[in-house]
């Protein structure tokens, strides 16, 4: 089980959840934020902190939006498990689903 | 220097240590031989994930930068002068070890006790103050609507053989493994609104297999008329459908039971020579959140009463403490003073903010700290500086504890536990602790100051 980033990261990505994240699992890519579901020790601490509600519990995910899940394991495909983000850096590219998105405008 | 090697000293550390530039060395203290604090002392054994931050606080602790000495109080072996002329800053991180109390006739009877006794029974803690090998009771109520209370319940009624695979204490296991409560009472002053529970925590006690779980749909139902509190928080709805849930749910057939009460304030805890039960005033609210008594009273049947109701901080010498809080009063992290913002002194953690949030919060708190440290405080020149703290140490007696020698502590317990198939066996005395910390190789050198300190930064 893990927490799981949805369309509201992206183009906004607040990164507020980064600094809480107690084994800093949470990646950047260039227009989302992406959760290591492997590193995540399933704390919490992340999803109060998103001003924009981006973020929700594996097991808490409406109907339909287990998608969501299937596209960030696969955000990790070419990496793997990197052991910490700070270290790491930003993710060489996004999800393509998300890489496709029209770019939201910044209002 | 940060005082409490707990998760908000240790990401204290890391914070000030991480970023490249002229670095900070820090020193971390701790009162006790074992550094992680309530990672290691509170997080329930049976929450593994939570238990693998080990592997990062550990990480903090083996930089080069970060030198940790266990076994050292502050108050008793070092004082606040001490560290204030050897150190640019001193940050204090000592958490909020004291109970909170219900301050009712009876509290002081055997069989009463703070939640944060139990979790430190059954974690091992060395200087745990209640023995609840002596606790037999077959009702056990819990006074408190937040997380502890739903760890205390789940210890309490999880299958037996779920717990040997824990490094849960050895001295919480046989106990435990004997004794399995049939009822145990959650209960809260106020309403289902005003709970502190998460989702997750609740979910899991929802997943425990042969307990069922008992709400009455019409005290569920008074004490959710707190609409006004319910609107301005979305995230209670799943919550209160988990309740809803369980009020309307067909009762498990099992002898173990688990069951929610609201609005109800313990009034006396009776019983002659124990605890026998607790008698409890029924309150109501209204729409605003206002809750009063309303004269009628209702009695728990209980061998235990447990109190959850938070933590508060304790008063170190020479250190500000505001009773009121029970925090180190302080603006945006720096202690304030008498008078006014001292000059090089910080808080972080629930020394700071008192008992809420979890371990991650901490972490977002070091990073402003360590930005509020780097950006006002300057190294100060070095003149004719104090020894080295691990000198004056030694010269008092004290026996630190390195890292090295919590390494041999740590290679310990996990052999003890790899031959019976545990994740660890904690040793529960500091004696044992500091046997194991000097025992095997003798070739270990005594600890002493590290390289010149050229930038003491902390």
């Amino acid at each position: 089980v893990t927490y799981v980033i949805n369309d509201a990261c992206v183009d906004v990505m607040e990164k507020k959840c980064i600094r809480e994240c107690p084994v800093d699992c949470i990646y950047l890519g260039e227009r989302s934020a992406y959760i290591q579901s492997d590193e995540c020790i399933d704390c919490g601490a992340c999803a109060p902190v998103c001003p924009v509600k981006a973020i929700a519990y594996e097991r808490d995910l409406k109907p339909g939006d287990e998608y969501l899940l299937v596209r960030q394991r696969e955000a990790f495909l070419a990496v793997g498990s990197p052991g910490g983000a700070r270290d790491f850096g930003p993710l060489p590219a996004d999800h393509p689903a998300i890489a496709a998105m029209p770019r939201k405008t910044a209002s | 220097v940060i005082v409490g090697a707990g998760p908000a000293g240790l990401y204290a550390a890391d914070a000030l240590t991480y970023q490249a530039g002229p670095n900070a060395e820090v020193d971390v203290l701790d009162r006790l031989p074992t550094p992680f604090g309530l990672l290691r002392y509170g997080v329930a054994p049976d929450h593994f994930k939570m238990k693998s931050l080990e592997k990062v606080m550990q990480r903090i602790i083996d930089r080069p930068s970060v030198r940790f000495l266990g076994n050292v109080a502050l108050g008793t072996d070092v004082t606040r002068a001490d560290l204030l002329e050897r150190y640019d800053a001193v940050i204090y991180a000592y958490g909020a070890p004291l109970a909170r109390r219900l301050n009712i006739a009876g509290e002081e009877l055997p069989g009463s006790a703070a939640a944060s006794d139990f979790v430190a029974w059954y974690n091992g803690h060395p200087e745990c103050s209640v023995d609840f090998g002596g606790f037999v009771a077959s009702s056990v109520a819990i006074i408190g609507m937040g997380n502890v209370a739903l760890d205390v319940a789940r210890i309490l009624l999880m299958q037996r053989d779920k717990l040997p695979v824990t490094d849960i204490a050895d001295r919480a296991l046989r106990h435990l493994v004997e004794h399995r409560p049939t009822d145990v009472y959650i209960v809260g002053r106020r309403g289902v609104a005003q709970a502190r529970f998460t989702l997750k925590e609740l979910r899991e006690i929802g997943d425990l297999e042969d307990v069922a779980i008992i709400v009455d749909p019409d005290e569920l139902a008074v004490s959710e008329i707190d609409v006004h509190e319910l609107a301005g928080k979305p995230d209670m709805a799943p919550i209160l459908q988990t309740f809803h849930g369980w009020a309307k749910a067909p009762r498990k057939a099992t002898p173990h039971r688990l069951h929610f009460r609201f609005l109800l304030e313990p009034e006396r805890i009776q019983g002659t020579s124990r605890v026998e039960a607790i008698r409890l005033q029924r309150m109501t609210g209204d729409s605003r959140g206002v809750t009063r008594g309303t004269g009628e009273y209702v009695e728990i049947r209980s061998g235990a009463v447990i109190r959850s109701l938070g933590q508060t901080g304790r008063m170190l010498p020479d250190i500000p403490f505001d009773p009121k809080t029970g925090t180190v009063p302080n603006v945006q992290g720096r202690v304030a003073g008498r008078h006014g913002p001292a000059a090089k002194e910080f808080v972080t953690g629930w020394a700071r903010r008192g008992s809420t949030g979890v371990i991650g919060n901490t972490r977002g708190d070091a990073a402003e700290l360590a930005e509020l440290i780097r950006t006002t405080i300057r190294s100060e020149p070095e003149g004719a500086a104090p020894p080295d703290l691990i000198e004056l140490l030694a010269a008092r007696g004290v026996q630190v504890v390195t890292a090295e020698c919590w390494s041999r502590i740590d290679r310990r317990e996990r052999d003890m536990g790899k031959e019976l198939g545990r994740p660890r066996v904690k040793l529960e005395s500091v004696g044992e602790m500091l046997s194991a910390a000097r025992a095997v190789d003798s070739t270990t050198r005594p600890p002493g100051p590290r390289t010149a300190p050229q930038e003491n930064l902390s």
